[in-house]
């Protein structure tokens, strides 16, 4: 049980932190020169270690406008959407797994 | 910089969007103003973004490896427009002058309602980032009961 | 019919003495589950209180980290709760025994 909300907890940290970054692309559409960021969402989750923050990338495969900046505000919104919603049902998970094991405890009474 | 904290990278976001809308409401209305207090036609307002780190009032003054990445934006400057304006030939008009050419502003009102327009949709969008943001937090609180 | 055996007392050295606080049906050692189910609860109690102030001083933990830390300590002291109630339970039982 532990293993799977340590797992699902870490699922939420990466989730959280790229959601952080999708709202510094949108408040950046319009800066001169800015360069969206994301993490390697797979990789940082495939790499099972908890607690040290992921790794921030530039975001690969994005056109540059004439002012430099490559945000993509069509991709961001739609990371927007779906963080949240991934979110929502990582916690769920949890909230899940956690009466799970409280009702195995109080009905070993 | 937590989840709270990046509710203050979107206002950010939404106070730099609203200032440009703000300019370009001022250029539009006045893409025909030829005298202004200062003398001469009304010259083109423009803003420069930059992004900045983000402090919020709750967290902490340094910053914190969570926040690597995360910025929000500010206007670094407001600059005027330093060309010369377009000259039209109207002899009578009373800002005309010996050649009778009066000088108009450099302003493109259609180049200006799509930067407008651009400006709005900016400004949504952070405000769909910050409804978001709240969401995630609302899960994160129910984590809790 | 071979010749009477003689009489041999059980081997009364051979009986050890149950020692106070591990009675051990089954090859447990209640005593030893008790005080590692007390630490863990300690330390979940910890790490708790450590995560809601670094929550509410330095920004450095998001709001889902410390609820998680939060649950998993309840549910630790939930398990040691049932473990000491089972232990007392236990215990009576024996002391209601007539020896």
């Amino acid at each position: 049980m532990e293993d799977i909300t340590d797992r699902l907890g870490r699922y939420l940290d990466l989730l959280s932190t790229r959601q952080k970054l999708v709202a510094s692309n949108i408040a950046n559409v319009d800066t001169p020169g800015y360069k969206a960021k994301d993490i390697d969402f797979q990789f940082e989750f495939l790499s099972l270690t908890t607690g040290s923050p992921p790794n921030v990338i530039e975001t690969p495969g994005l056109k540059a406008r004439s002012d430099g900046n490559n945000v993509d505000m069509d991709r961001e919104a739609r990371l927007l959407a779906e963080n949240a919603m991934r979110f929502n049902v990582a916690s769920n998970l949890i909230r899940a797994q956690v009466r799970v094991v409280k009702s195995a405890i109080s009905e070993g009474k | 910089m937590s989840l709270f904290s990046t509710l203050s990278v979107s206002a950010s976001g939404m106070s730099a969007q609203r200032t440009r809308a703000e300019l370009l409401v001022e250029n539009l209305a006045n893409s025909e103003t030829t005298r202004t207090p200062e003398g001469g036609p009304y010259k083109r307002k423009d803003v420069v973004f930059s992004s900045e780190p983000q402090s919020s009032p709750f967290g902490a003054v340094f910053q914190t490896e969570m926040s690597a990445g995360v910025n929000g934006v500010a206007v670094s400057e407001i600059i005027e427009d330093p060309l010369p304006g377009n000259k039209r030939y109207i002899p009578g008009h009373p800002d005309a002058d010996k050649e009778g050419y009066v000088t108009f502003p450099r302003v493109d009102p259609s180049a200006d309602m799509v930067d407008l327009l651009g400006a709005s949709r900016g400004f949504e969008a952070n405000i769909a980032a910050i409804s978001a943001i709240k969401d995630m937090i609302s899960h994160s609180i129910d984590l809790l009961k | 019919m071979g010749p009477i055996q003689p009489i041999v007392a059980p081997a009364v050295d051979k009986i050890v003495p149950v020692s106070a606080g591990s009675f051990s049906p089954a090859g447990t050692d209640f005593g030893a589950l008790l005080s590692q189910a007390v630490g863990q609860v300690e330390n979940g109690q910890q790490q708790t209180s450590a995560a809601m102030d670094r929550f509410l001083s330095g920004e450095d933990t998001e709001v889902h980290q410390v609820a998680l830390v939060a649950q998993k300590a309840e549910m630790q002291f939930d398990l040691f709760m049932q473990v000491r109630n089972k232990v007392i339970a236990a215990y009576q039982e024996v002391m209601k025994m007539q020896l």
